[in-house]
């Protein structure tokens, strides 16, 4: 296997009628999804598409979501997963960005790719939609869905347009150092930043990952985080068919109670979940009453994972071995902290993964000593080629054969290090990275706001929760309702900030520059009091 | 009776059975059925309804609101629709079996604490599970001299239940939700919603003022499918010092309308308290006769013989019974003006007669309704009429030249408010002959066409006729009735079809 659509044809030969992916009441053998897939990759070539030409992806957790992976990768088009927690602005953005020929998506989320395909000026897109799904999304749909798919002129479903195409391998080679996908973060100017990844790449994230984590076919895994995600779609959905191991799709409400009866049900043995769930799961009133015996695995990483997290997952479930899997967009895999080391190192973020490289440098580009923080990099043979359509973007992150990451960690001991923070302002809340400037631009639009700071505050639940500093113009008035209200059609919904402090002045330093270690100090110091002014 | 397994609509058999693991798990093993065996109880059906459409496709039975807010949020995810249930009696209106075929019951029966009862205000705060009977014994073992009003067969059922049915019984009490104050309800979304003054922290008037603040919203959450109730407060009776029940005998069958036009005054201004009961001939007999001792010949029972019968046992072809509630001497002194009227228009008033519905005294006489035809058939027509005589003789007519074409026998039982008349008719047939059934269907769906024609409307139904009453009822009623759902359960999992109201 070289190549991503050699997931679905070299399990096809190996045991093509073994069940790769479940849904409800759908499932697909490995030889339904090469089939599938061969015949979408016929049809994207048919429709004009060729190598290097982006396929935008926006759906829930979806059986057929690797029929586009796989056809996508056959035919050597960029596969873009996009994400459904994204307001409409945003998505136009990454939809311009991307500059996709073709969506492929669903009606549950037809409000929102109508109002970004408007908002982009793409209405002649051609939109493909997966089907229909039972389970329930959308707690009010505006209106009913399919009746408003249905007046998207052009907008044709997914199975019916495959069956005209053959079920024959397209006849294309596939380069493994060409880019299969891009994968957008949102980027440290608060605009989304494509990140171009090869074949290449991914390969070596997924032999590392079962290697240091021991891996098995045999694993049955829990498919919930979303598949638009990097973890969702490499360490979750790719790495399973690497394996060539079974998935059972959760689609929806990551509810402890929907997890765990499927778990159950269906004996999964595995699974990838970040930290926030993984303390909801292990603290859960009903933890007992469920039979998760068949549960072997958990990988969980995106975020820190707060000691006491841990120590209630390890309490929780006894049974099941956690590693703890770091990397990012960019740089791929680089560090793992296997279920082995928990016992002495929880603390510690893991060490270099196999397969991987990285340094922890100082400014000046030097290792740092053991008990130093640097900024970790990644070996660049390890992850991205660059990002799309953005040199100085590209320049910036990547150097000397070195992939900036811009997180921080200080070097511990035996080959461990632990992440402290990031060299860049990033938010990380619930697994979802959350640029300030993105925020601090959104609410400084409000027109009763004269200066913003938003900054991270520490949260067991979440690792860090949005708080925003605002001072307001002389006389004006707003609330934390109005701001909240103006965010709310701006931005997603993870990236609202959950605590405003309203002050007479942000505090700067010498250069003028908000101070704002200062007001994440002081937020923390007035949780118990609830005012920082 | 057929076993095999039923799933709820559009939800297929890994699915189901992922969500019953969970449900398990919520509400423990014992509190879940699901195998065709354990619903035969839950889908067996009195009324003429198909019973092919009213299978459940499984049960589950919690214990608190925090279990109910948990089925649900499984059930949303499963798109799992949910029919609720207090203690799933609801006889011949559908007993505890859903409006659409593979709903599951949510049986509430396992809640069923007194949580208050108030014995200066005359208030009790109960859940879905309490009985009738469960709270008189409570107040008689407590000592509190508050009365209950409950419907005929109140021993069983539930006082939340009948209410939210918006069912009634026959004292002056006798309009049951008239007779609540405050609801606590669960969205479909896990909401918890406390209805009235239940809201404001602290409160001792939740059960004192029904209206709180801003839109009165209780009368959402009767007939229909936007939550579960979970707690109900009930306004009860202080215990009269004395009561007199008294039946007034009306000797020819067309005097119906001069006894109509006779109560409605007495009524209006309140002498007479109580709804009480006007019932036909054929109603009264089924407590002494079977069906079969009096006429086996074919179709509906002759009136003649109605009338025959009645006689050789001192029963006139239509009967009144109500009841003077309060002092003695208050009492007394009214008995001779309330008898003289009744006197004036021909009637013969007999006192101090015992009616155990009018007197605070469960009693489950009334399932001897069950042995006039045998087959265990009932379902209840119940449209509604103005108190004039006129309205009620027409209802009369009609609906004994209907249900005497399918041989059904008429009856009527009808509560007479000063205004409205709830003219609840009876129809008891054999549901073990499939042919009877049919019939008992098709007359009743002549009824409701027959009455609609006529201008009347019903104040309830049963399941199986719910879309037919609700057509009725007009489009835009139903109309803003689903954009209610719309907003309360967009996940549309609460008892679809409940009054015909679906998602």
């Amino acid at each position: 296997m070289r190549v991503i659509g050699d997931l679905s044809k070299a399990n096809a030969r190996r045991h093509p009628d073994k069940v790769a992916l479940v849904h409800g009441e759908r499932s697909l053998t490995y030889l339904d999804l090469e089939l599938r897939s061969n015949r979408l990759a016929h049809a994207l070539a048919a429709s004009g598409l060729r190598p290097g030409d982006r396929l935008g992806l926006l759906a829930c957790n979806h059986l057929d979501y690797a029929i586009v992976t796989q056809g996508a990768a056959k035919a050597g088009v960029l596969l873009v997963p996009l994400n459904f927690r994204l307001a409409p602005r945003e998505l136009a953005i990454v939809l311009q960005d991307a500059q996709v020929s073709l969506l492929v998506t669903e009606n549950d989320l037809a409000s929102l790719w109508q109002l970004a395909l408007h908002e982009a000026g793409l209405a002649y897109l051609p939109v493909v939609l997966l089907a229909d799904q039972a389970t329930s999304l959308v707690k009010a749909p505006l209106e009913p869905a399919a009746t408003s798919a249905a007046r998207w002129a052009g907008a044709r479903q997914l199975g019916d347009w495959l069956t005209a195409f053959p079920e024959t391998p397209p006849n294309l080679e596939v380069d493994p150092e060409s880019p299969c996908a891009i994968m957008y973060t949102s980027g440290t100017t608060g605009t989304p930043k494509g990140v171009l990844v090869p074949h290449r790449a991914y390969f070596r994230m997924y032999l590392g990952t079962a290697m240091e984590t021991g891996l098995s076919r045999d694993d049955r895994y829990l498919m919930a985080v979303p598949m638009f995600h990097a973890a969702g779609l490499n360490l979750m959905l790719h790495q399973c068919l690497f394996m060539g191991a079974m998935g059972v799709i959760h689609r929806g409400s990551l509810d402890p109670l929907h997890l765990f009866a499927l778990i159950e049900a269906e004996r999964l043995s595995m699974a990838v979940l970040v930290p926030t769930v993984i303390g909801l799961l292990a603290r859960h009133p009903h933890r007992h009453a469920f039979n998760l015996s068949s549960l072997r695995t958990v990988f969980y990483g995106s975020m820190p994972m707060p000691a006491a997290v841990l120590a209630a997952a390890r309490e929780a479930f006894p049974e099941v071995e956690f590693h703890q899997i770091y990397g990012s967009t960019e740089s791929g895999l680089l560090g793992v902290l296997p279920w082995s080391d928990h016992a002495t190192h929880a603390h510690c973020t893991g060490r270099e993964a196999l397969y991987s490289h990285l340094r922890i440098v100082d400014a000046a580009g030097a290792e740092v000593a053991d008990g130093a923080v640097g900024e970790v990099l990644g070996a660049a043979a390890g992850g991205m080629l660059a990002y799309w359509n953005n040199a100085a973007a590209t320049a910036q992150r990547l150097r000397d054969g070195w992939i900036h990451t811009g997180d921080l960690a200080r070097r511990e001991g035996g080959g461990y290090f632990t992440l402290v923070g990031r060299v860049e302002e990033l938010i990380i809340s619930g697994g979802e990275n959350i640029h300030a400037t993105e925020v601090e631009h959104i609410l400084a639009s409000h027109m009763a706001v004269r200066e913003v700071a938003v900054f991270g505050v520490p949260d067991e639940s979440y690792g860090e929760l949005v708080h925003a500093a605002v001072v307001l113009h002389a006389g004006a008035k707003a609330d934390e309702v109005a701001l909240d209200t103006h965010c709310r059609s701006q931005l997603a919904a993870y990236k609202r900030p959950r605590a405003y402090h309203f002050l007479e002045a942000l505090p700067r330093n010498a250069s003028d520059k908000v101070r704002k270690a200062a007001l994440r100090q002081a937020a923390v110091s007035a949780v118990g009091t609830g005012e920082m002014e | 009776m057929n076993l095999e397994r039923v799933l709820p609509p559009g939800v297929g058999a890994r699915t189901f059975d992922v969500a019953l693991v969970a449900l398990r798990a919520v509400v423990g093993e014992a509190h879940v059925i699901a195998d065709a065996e354990g619903l035969v109880p839950y889908g067996r059906l009195m009324l003429p309804a198909e019973d092919f459409n009213h299978q459940p496709s499984g049960v589950v039975a919690p214990a608190s609101v925090e279990e109910i807010q948990a089925i649900l949020k499984i059930c949303v995810h499963a798109q799992i629709p949910l029919w609720t249930v207090s203690t799933g009696r609801n006889f011949g209106y559908g007993s505890a079996a859903p409006a659409t075929r593979g709903q599951m019951v949510l049986d509430l029966r396992r809640m069923n604490r007194i949580l208050e009862v108030d014995a200066e205000l005359g208030t009790a705060l109960v859940e879905p599970g309490v009985t009738y009977q469960q709270l008189q014994d409570h107040l008689r073992a407590q000592g509190i001299p508050l009365w209950l009003d409950f419907p005929a067969p109140g021993p069983l059922v539930s006082p939340m239940g009948n209410t939210l049915e918006r069912g009634g019984g026959l004292t002056p009490y006798g309009d049951h939700f008239a007779n609540s104050c405050g609801m606590e309800v669960v969205l479909s979304d896990g909401t918890l919603l406390r209805t009235g003054m239940g809201g404001v922290k602290g409160t001792n008037t939740w059960q004192a003022f029904k209206y709180g603040y801003g839109p009165y919203l209780d009368g959402l959450f009767t007939q229909s499918n936007y939550g579960v109730v979970t707690k109900l407060g009930l306004w009860l009776m202080p215990a009269p010092p004395a009561h007199r029940t008294f039946m007034v005998q009306w000797h020819r069958d067309d005097d119906l309308a001069r006894a109509i036009d006779t109560i409605r005054p007495l009524r209006l201004t309140n002498v007479i308290p109580n709804f009480g009961v006007l019932a036909n001939a054929t109603l009264v007999l089924t407590g002494p006769c079977r069906r079969a001792e009096l006429y086996d010949g074919p179709g509906a029972i002759p009136q003649a013989v109605v009338e025959k019968a009645a006689r050789e046992r001192g029963l006139p072809p239509w009967v009144y019974l109500f009841s003077l509630y309060g002092r003695q001497e208050q009492i007394d002194l009214d008995t001779p003006f309330v008898t003289r009227e009744f006197e004036k228009a021909g009637a013969t008033v007999i006192p101090n007669i015992h009616d155990p519905m009018q007197s605070n005294e469960l009693s489950l006489q009334t399932f001897s309704i069950f042995n006039w035809t045998g087959g265990g058939g009932l379902v209840w027509f119940s449209p509604v009429a103005p108190t004039r005589g006129a309205d009620c003789a027409l209802q009369t007519q009609l609906a004994r030249e209907v249900m005497g074409r399918y041989g059904i026998d008429f009856m009527t039982g009808m509560t007479i408010n000063g205004r409205e008349t709830l003219n609840v008719m009876p129809m008891v047939y054999d549901r073990s002959d499939a042919a009877k059934t049919l019939a008992a269907r098709r007359c009743y769906h002549e009824l409701i066409d027959v009455f609609a024609a006529a201008g009347y409307g019903f104040y309830r139904t049963g399941i199986g006729f719910m879309d037919h009453v609700a057509a009725v009822h007009g489009e835009a009623n139903r109309a803003v009735a689903q954009r209610l759902k719309h907003a309360l359960d967009p996940a549309g999992i609460l008892a679809p079809g409940k009054s015909g109201i679906h998602p």
